[in-house]
């Protein structure tokens, strides 16, 4: 088990290098120099000069990479040419809001789509199994950005308690953070939900089929233990192994969600950092979160080890 | 030239063009008995037609401004049947060119995406040497959220309609090259596949006759998966106005403009929504139906 994660962590080498190149690329190949745009029209040739060797500006294309590389190594993501402000601090300053939206997020894809693919299989081929075969269909075709729309317009201008957009910091109180998010979060987790419902369906389906469980109905054991004791477990692992995959895409769409709903968080640093070509934050987010899925992948991985005691590493 | 074939030859060239023509009806009958596959077959065929005619059904000039009729709500006046958004555009012949740039994006990214990824994976699949460090590419590619990716490559590149085909390229070629190398894994130590190398088939004939027909199935059924995410995100970087540039009618832009007046004209914004919900999910019917068919185990889940 140790050999296999220290193997999987080296794997992780030449993919995190490589995601740290393409982070690289994406601002080498902006046309316009940054330092005529820093110093302004009234820089002479001379200077600009002077300031391109000073930052290094003037090596070729490798040394940039690897010093810049050593840097973000030590955890400097460079300064924002916005804010002024380094920007890993930037990054962490606007993570709160981005936690909250993506975890409450997660908690409706699995609060709603496990209990929908259940029932949905055990009601196979009945009314209910149509109808969140239905829904489930209906709401993975909807972007989060559209559903947001919709929410805004049917729900938020016409319940008080919901906000149409703005965010209440947890410093605040509870129930007021609660508020600012729950439409934006569902917004956000409606087609995850969907996509686990239509797996958890299918999984349960497969596994109500197979032997054990008819041996479980066979013996006269309450159809509620065999569904949930014996079937539901073991459908289960395939959905828990896209979970890793379901966080990340949250953390995706976030980025949208977050404009729609103006969520000051990591999200519409970004969009706003895109539209001012504030390139170190651009950088910066891509990194940090290429990052996170990786890692988010490594350990929905091993601890598939844990859950599932058939899978054996070496 | 056609009179010096003998026989035999011709009788083979017409052979071919049948067993294609054969090909097609068949899938197009597998297809019809698919009734949900069918049906966002055939309302994507109205889409295309309604994309392809824009000029001419289109009731007025998409990005034609007019000062006096800003804002107008729907079947007010019968001259803006679905309305006017904030500078007097007319919604109705905005939603019609909407499709236009939607359809066209969802292609262009599902032929340049497929036509890379099918090489990479292809090569990637076959020549087990380029195996690693292609698909470390990919796998570094796909670790990035796809919005966030194509952001990065907009910032780069800037706004425009063709940038933004670049960026949806890149960001799904991995999905379409994975897809195609799993294909070839599986594929590359077939016996009929191993039996053409021992007799000395060279690898571009192997790889093209004989791999390749093996990962249409598949790679035909991630495309269309492909074309529904590339019209989302096309319009989700609009929609952040990144994308597609404002004057030009794209339903992201639509409703980026119908924010701000959500509570008077809320229909503004909703039109353009319904129009990806039910492009997306013609798609996804279209794609769920194909894998069926492609797939017996699938069926009937």
């Amino acid at each position: 088990m140790f050999r296999y994660i220290v193997r999987r962590l080296l794997a992780l080498i030449p993919v995190l290098l490589l995601v740290t190149l393409f982070a690289f690329i994406i601002v080498h190949i902006t046309p316009g120099d940054p330092v005529a745009l820093v110093l302004g029209e009234a820089a002479t040739q001379d200077e600009i000069e002077r300031a391109r060797a000073e930052l290094g500006l003037d090596d070729p294309f490798h040394i940039q990479y690897l010093r810049w590389l050593g840097a973000v190594a030590q955890g400097d993501l460079g300064r924002s040419l916005i804010f002024d402000m380094p920007v890993s601090q930037l990054l962490i300053q606007r993570a709160e809001p981005t936690i909250m939206l993506a975890s409450v997020a997660l908690f409706f894809t699995v609060a709603i789509g496990i209990p929908s693919g259940v029932i949905a299989a055990i009601n196979h081929n009945r009314w209910s199994d149509h109808s969140v075969m239905f829904g489930a269909l209906i709401f993975v075709a909807t972007p989060n950005f559209v559903l947001g729309l919709m929410l805004i317009i049917f729900v938020a201008l016409n319940v008080d308690s919901l906000p149409t957009g703005g965010y209440s910091h947890l410093s605040d109180g509870l129930l007021s953070t609660l508020q600012s998010i729950v439409l934006p979060a569902f917004a956000l987790g409606a087609s995850q939900a969907a996509l686990i419902a239509r797996m958890t369906r299918a999984s349960m389906l497969e596994v109500l089929g197979s032997d054990y469980v008819r041996t479980a109905r066979a013996k006269g054991l309450h159809q509620r233990i065999v569904h949930f004791r014996h079937a539901l477990r073991n459908a289960l692992l395939p959905t828990s192994t896209v979970l890793g995959v379901v966080v990340i895409t949250l953390f995706g769409g976030a980025v949208v969600t977050e404009t729609l709903f103006n969520l000051p968080g990591i999200g519409r640093l970004i969009v706003n950092a895109v539209r001012n070509r504030d390139f170190p934050v651009v950088q910066g987010a891509l990194i940090v979160v290429a990052t996170m899925y990786v890692l988010i992948n490594l350990l929905v991985d091993v601890l598939y080890v844990y859950i599932d005691p058939r899978i054996r590493y070496t | 030239m056609s009179s010096t074939m003998t026989r035999e030859e011709r009788e083979h060239v017409f052979d071919r063009e049948q067993r294609q023509r054969v090909f097609v009806v068949e899938w197009f009958r597998v297809l019809r008995r698919h009734r949900p596959a069918f049906a966002g077959f055939i309302i994507l065929i109205i889409l295309t037609l309604i994309a392809l005619s824009a000029p001419l059904i289109a009731p007025a000039d998409p990005e034609a401004i007019s000062g006096r009729d800003r804002l107008t709500p729907m079947f007010e006046n019968p001259s803006f049947p679905l309305g006017t958004d904030q500078l007097g555009r007319d919604v109705l012949s905005r939603l019609i060119y909407g499709t236009q740039i939607s359809m066209s994006v969802g292609a262009s990214v599902v032929i340049a995406a497929t036509t890379l990824g099918v090489t990479i994976g292809l090569v990637a699949g076959y020549y087990r040497r380029l195996d690693n460090v292609l698909m470390r590419v990919m796998d570094a590619l796909m670790a990035f959220p796809p919005v966030l990716l194509a952001l990065g490559i907009m910032a780069a590149l800037g706004a425009a309609l063709l940038n933004t085909i670049v960026a949806l390229s890149i960001v799904y070629t991995p999905h379409i090259a994975r897809v195609t190398r799993s294909t070839v894994l599986v594929v590359r130590d077939v016996d009929y596949v191993m039996a053409a190398r021992a007799i000395g088939v060279a690898d571009a004939r192997l790889i093209f006759r004989h791999i390749m027909p093996n990962c249409v199935g598949p790679v035909i059924v991630q495309a269309t998966f492909v074309f529904a995410y590339a019209i989302i995100l096309e319009a989700a970087l609009s929609f952040l106005g990144v994308g597609t540039p404002p004057e030009t009618p794209s339903w992201g832009n639509m409703l980026d403009t119908a924010r701000q007046h959500m509570r008077a004209i809320p229909s503004l914004a909703i039109f353009p929504g319904v129009a990806i919900m039910v492009t997306v999910l013609c798609l996804n019917l279209l794609g769920d139906g194909l894998r069926d068919i492609l797939d017996p185990h699938s069926y009937n889940k």
